[in-house]
């Protein structure tokens, strides 16, 4: 590789006490991210996918600095980042900025749009203080909102709009890389494209990274470069968009896949395709995490961590003891494709041209 | 009431939608919140209908109405705060009229619900199995122990592992995904004829919610149940539902065969929302495609205009859209609110 990646993370691990006994020692702990490596260059997406409680904000969090790993190091530019120096937190924590899921609890209620907005230029002393607010106007055009608009309070906002404002100030700080956790996960279909065509125009002007957490694959498929799939705290597949999503390796981003609804109708039948529930997190079943419910399942995946490497034939990662020899995944299905007359009349709608 | 044994085949071989007699037939609906500035109508000119052993979608955005209309149906909105008017009635029976005795006798029995969050409808205090014996007493009658053998039958049924063992475990020591199917348990206990489901698994992972879906399916195919699915997912909309009604500010603007809602939409919100959804989409040139938009925002219930409410965003508007669009019959058991439909015109 190259040019030093924007971020490189290895080994990143994390426990969570979640039991103590009389005395406060630890009883019980969840290993909310057990040694996870990635990156992400310049100007890419890496998208981290899997369900709830497997360790995807954890794993951003740590990749941010904003909570140390047990173990693990994070690099910037190449730069290891020590969390015992306030100055290269200091950095960090401006160069790598959050935004997350909820637009409601993310902004204080008795701040402006403009003081949120301008919270960071003044933490960070980016802009001389007589430049601010036109630097505020600046930022509030850049997401879409209305100079006007600074005087008002979030509740005057609808969630579309406060999650451009959580946007804005993310930006305010001048960052390479965007953590954006379920970043349109509470907002509705018209909105959601909204901001997602907001994130990709902001990243091809001023050449953002994005770690883009999500669990919706329709919203992974449109924003991402490469992509992660994490399973109780681990990594078990990374590779391409494409390799990932559209040819799955590993038996649980395929369950995964396959079970995303898709918009084409027609009752779908047959059986679901994983049994089972998530297994809790504080004791996760030994070796591959995911033989509770993996049909292809044999002895060694009880016994052994599979390791996450490619295949013989290349392409993305998977941690599977039996990645060479899986009977190739079913093809995903696709949604519907338009009508020629529908797709005109979508073009038409889109377009804001009255016929 | 029709017999059981007439409802019992499965859904492909139901009669002609407009031969089967609707289990629920819903005819301008309106719900009005009293608020200090007056009433502000959360729901108007409602209209729908479901049959036995089908399900009808209803799919629209946050603060369409969904979850109003609904609780309607169920005669489970504050008497004091909302006022309802229009007409429902279950197999004949007009259920606005009658009594808060006569509503909780049918809760539960003949017409069941399953919410969002299954915490706001289970008690924290009682074990789950309790919690679904105690309703199948009430309505069903019997025993205590037959009530309970009940429950653990079906906690079994909707796939609970050791039912004896969880039967007997207090709601928060289960997970989202064991206390949706607990939900759904207790809904289904008593063989309700028609189920309302309002985004009964939203809150949930995706290989879950393909259990919790397959498993409604599963259940409806062997009981006949109507169900009414609510959900602002139009992908969990096409896997599930026979039929579609998409709600905007509080109406319902399209009502059609699922097939026809994506194939054809004759809305341009429906046409908008399609278009608007992300999905594998072929990267031109390795640039990122934009997603297409639907401009602007939702009206406010205070600020609802005149005529058709979808007007501010809706780039095929003529002058007359500033009168209110009846919905009007556009094809085979279609319907939609728009004053320039057959869309298919403006494509040409
Ligand atoms: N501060 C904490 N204290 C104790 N446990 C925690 C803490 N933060 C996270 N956990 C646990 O660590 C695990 C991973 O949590 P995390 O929030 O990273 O998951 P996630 O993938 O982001 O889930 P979601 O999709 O629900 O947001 C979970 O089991 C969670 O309960
Ligand atoms: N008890 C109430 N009093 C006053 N207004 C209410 C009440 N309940 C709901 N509303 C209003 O009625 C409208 C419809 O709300 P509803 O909950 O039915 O929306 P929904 O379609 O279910 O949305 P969501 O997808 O967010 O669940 C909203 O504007 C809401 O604010
Ligand atoms: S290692 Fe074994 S259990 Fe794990 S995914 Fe592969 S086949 Fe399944
Ligand atoms: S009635 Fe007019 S404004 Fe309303 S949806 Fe139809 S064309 Fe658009
Ligand atoms: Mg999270
Ligand atoms: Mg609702």
């Amino acid at each position: 590789m190259s040019a030093p990646q924007v971020i490189r993370a290895e080994g990143l691990s994390k426990s969570f006490v979640v039991g103590r006994d009389l005395l406060g020692r630890p009883t019980r702990r969840v290993r909310a991210v057990d040694d996870v490596s990635l990156s992400v260059g310049a100007r890419e997406t890496l998208a981290l996918v899997g369900e709830s409680g497997c360790g995807k904000s954890t794993l951003g969090r740590m990749v941010m600095c904003l909570i140390p790993p047990d173990h693990g190091t994070v690099e910037m530019h190449g730069q290891p980042v020590s969390h015992r120096s306030e100055r290269d937190l200091r950095q960090v924590r401006r160069k790598a900025q959050l935004v997350f899921q909820d637009p409601y609890s993310a902004l204080n209620p008795r701040m402006t749009a403009g003081q949120l907005i301008g919270e960071p230029l003044m933490l960070h002393d980016l802009v001389p203080r007589a430049d601010r607010a036109a630097r505020v106007a600046e930022l509030m055009e850049a997401v879409g909102l209305a100079a006007p608009q600074a005087d008002r309070y979030p509740h005057e906002f609808s969630g579309g709009q406060r999650q451009r404002i959580v946007i804005a100030r993310a930006l305010a700080a001048e960052p390479e890389i965007i953590v954006c956790d379920e970043p349109v996960s509470a907002l509705d279909v018209s909105v959601q494209s909204q901001i997602l065509n907001l994130l990709v125009d902001l990243q091809e002007r001023l050449g953002l990274s994005y770690l883009f957490i999500s669990h919706d694959l329709g919203v992974v498929q449109q924003m991402a470069d490469r992509v992660a799939v994490m399973y109780l705290g681990r990594i078990v597949e990374i590779g391409t968009a494409a390799e990932v999503l559209d040819a799955p390796r590993h038996p649980y981003t395929r369950a995964l896949v396959a079970s995303a609804p898709v918009a084409r109708p027609g009752k779908r039948r047959g059986s679901p395709p994983v049994e089972g529930d998530l297994p809790s997190p504080v004791a996760p079943p030994p070796g591959c995490h995911f033989h509770t419910r993996c049909p292809f399942a044999e002895d060694i995946c009880r016994r052994e961590v599979p390791a996450l490497i490619s295949g013989e034939a290349g392409g993305a990662a998977a941690a599977c003891h039996f990645r060479d020899s899986l009977p190739p995944a079913e093809p995903p299905r696709p949604a519907a494709t338009p009508s020629p007359a529908l797709a005109r009349l979508m073009t038409a709608f889109h377009a804001g041209s009255v016929p | 009431m029709m017999p059981r044994a007439a409802v019992l085949p499965p859904p492909d071989f139901l009669p002609e939608p407009d031969m089967a007699e609707p289990l629920i037939e819903v005819q301008n609906l309106a719900v009005d919140f009293l608020s200090a500035e007056g009433p502000l109508r959360a729901v108007d000119d409602v209209s729908l209908s479901v049959e036995r052993g089908r399900t009808l979608g209803i799919v629209g955005e946050s603060g369409s109405g969904k979850s109003v209309t609904s609780l309607a149906l169920m005669g489970l909105l504050p008497r004091r705060s909302a006022r309802v008017s229009g007409s429902v009635r279950l197999d004949g029976r007009e259920l606005l009229d009658l009594p808060e005795t006569a509503l909780r006798d049918l809760r539960g029995d003949v017409i069941s619900m399953i919410f969002q969050e299954p915490m706001t409808s289970l008690n924290p205090a009682y074990r789950v199995g309790d919690q679904i014996a105690e309703a199948v007493e009430r309505h069903r009658g019997g025993n205590a122990a037959a009530a309970w053998t009940r429950a653990v039958e079906m906690l079994r049924r909707v796939g609970v592992p050791s039912p004896e063992l969880r039967a007997r475990d207090y709601p928060h020591r289960l997970s989202g995904g064991m206390r949706q199917r607990v939900m759904i348990a207790m809904a289904l206990a008593c063989d309700p004829d028609l189920l309302i489901a309002d985004e009964p698994t939203t809150a949930l992972d995706v290989t879950i919610q393909a259990q919790i879906l397959h498993l409604m399916g599963e259940l409806q195919r062997e009981a006949g149940t109507g169900i009414i699915l609510v959900s602002h997912d139009l992908s969990v909309i096409a896997e599930t539902c026979d039929e579609v009604a998409v709600m905007y500010a509080g109406q319902v603007v399209e009502r059609a065969p699922v097939a026809a809602i994506f194939e054809a939409p004759e809305h341009p919100y429906t046409l908008g929302l399609l278009g608007a959804l992300p999905a594998r989409r072929a990267r031109a040139g390795g640039a990122r495609q934009r997603l297409p938009v639907i401009p602007g925002t939702v009206p406010q219930l205070h600020e609802m205009p005149r005529g058709c409410r979808f007007q501010g965003r809706c780039p095929f508007r003529i002058a007359r859209c500033a009168e209110p669009p009846p919905m009007e019959p556009v094809g085979p058991g279609r319907e939609s609110r728009c004053w320039r439909t057959p869309l298919e015109a403006l494509a040409a």
